[in-house]
């Protein structure tokens, strides 16, 4: 269900699936006492991918940035991980549609300061909480362990 | 339809009494926390509370609303007029966390992120964690389960229940709840804030 790619096709994504990628990212979870604390911007003109991708090891040719309010100390805390959570419904989602996606979550200095540059949102204001690349994968698998403990 | 699950994802707070999640659904959600943390090595640690663990961890968590309550309202953080809605929705909840079958708590290393300046280490780890969680979610939709998070925990509360769980280096990331729905929460209504350029 989850399908994570560093390496994608230089092939565009069509429209319909990146309404519905768009959609999919409405639906993430944020603080109860906020409205959506957060602003997604689609990176999709050739252009401007580019601009953006020379600073960044990941080439894709459609990039998500996923902006979120500043806000107070414990609510931005849970306004990024809005940003992150949305990031995953992305991933999922894109992987419904037979794409990829990498999500980065602590991109480049010169990447960030360049996505809020063409993306024209205030610092101030707003945090990059992460970036998805979406494209036509090519895929690669790792096998992982962490520790889990079952009582009761 | 992945975008349906990802529409009706909501937080649930009441769950079915005595259903059980079955075995593969918690392999299956596992599944999804490997995928995740497969991309994004960080400290982590999950716990699966069902049966008396999970009730051990009531009482714990009865202080932390009474003070979560109490910081919310102070602050204003919860409207005036939604006060006793919420006042009583979390009574409700608070005497047996919803009556889910099982409580899943992640956690990391985050400390430092309650000091004035957060290091990025640490907002990572809060960050995958949160990626960890919403991956979670999503997955236990797919099966038919619901989840509720319930993580907003004041630092006391939190040590005792790293002191309950046997826990000295790593805090608390995320506590979810997972079983079957006994409710059906309102339609969220989203507003569309996506840009392209």
């Amino acid at each position: 269900m989850l399908n994570f790619s560093e390496k994608f096709l230089d092939v565009p994504v069509e429209d319909g699936k990146l309404k519905i990628l768009e959609e999919s990212t409405l639906y993430a979870p944020y603080p109860l006492t906020s409205p959506q604390p957060w602003m997604v911007v689609v990176v999709k003109s050739p252009e401007r991918v580019r601009e953006l991708v020379k600073f960044h090891r990941i080439k894709s040719p459609v990039i998500f940035l996923f902006f979120v309010d500043r806000g107070v100390e414990t609510v931005c805390m849970r306004s990024l991980a809005s940003g992150c959570a949305q990031a995953v419904n992305l991933a999922v989602q894109a992987s419904a549609l037979n794409l990829a996606c990498f999500i980065d979550i602590d991109p480049p200095k010169d990447f960030v300061d360049k996505a809020f540059e063409i993306a024209k949102i205030s610092k101030t204001e707003y945090d990059l909480s992460a970036v998805g690349f979406v494209g036509y994968p090519a895929k690669e698998e790792r096998e992982v362990f962490f520790e889990v403990d079952r009582r009761g | 339809m992945v975008l349906d699950f990802i529409k009706q994802r909501r937080t649930i707070r009441k769950y079915k009494k005595g259903l059980i999640p079955p075995e593969e659904a918690l392999e299956e959600i596992l599944s999804a926390v490997r995928l995740i943390y497969a991309q994004y090595p960080i400290p982590f640690k999950l716990y699966i509370l069902s049966g008396r663990s999970r009730l051990e961890l009531i009482p714990l968590m009865r202080q932390h609303y009474s003070i979560f309550r109490d910081l919310a309202f102070i602050g204003k953080a919860v409207p005036e007029e939604a006060r006793s809605m919420v006042e009583k929705v979390m009574v409700e909840f608070m005497k047996d966390l919803g009556g889910a079958p099982i409580t899943l708590i992640g956690l990391t290393k985050l400390y430092g992120c309650k000091e004035e300046k957060c290091p990025a280490w640490a907002i990572r780890n809060w960050k995958v964690s949160w990626m960890i969680a919403q991956a979670i979610m999503l997955y236990a939709k797919k099966i038919g389960l619901d989840t509720g998070s319930f993580t907003c925990l004041s630092k006391m509360i939190e040590e005792k229940i790293l002191e309950f769980l046997g826990e000295r280096d790593l805090n608390i990331a995320f506590a979810l709840n997972l079983g079957y729905g006994d409710e059906n929460p309102i339609p969220k209504d989203v507003e569309w804030k996506v840009v392209e350029i």
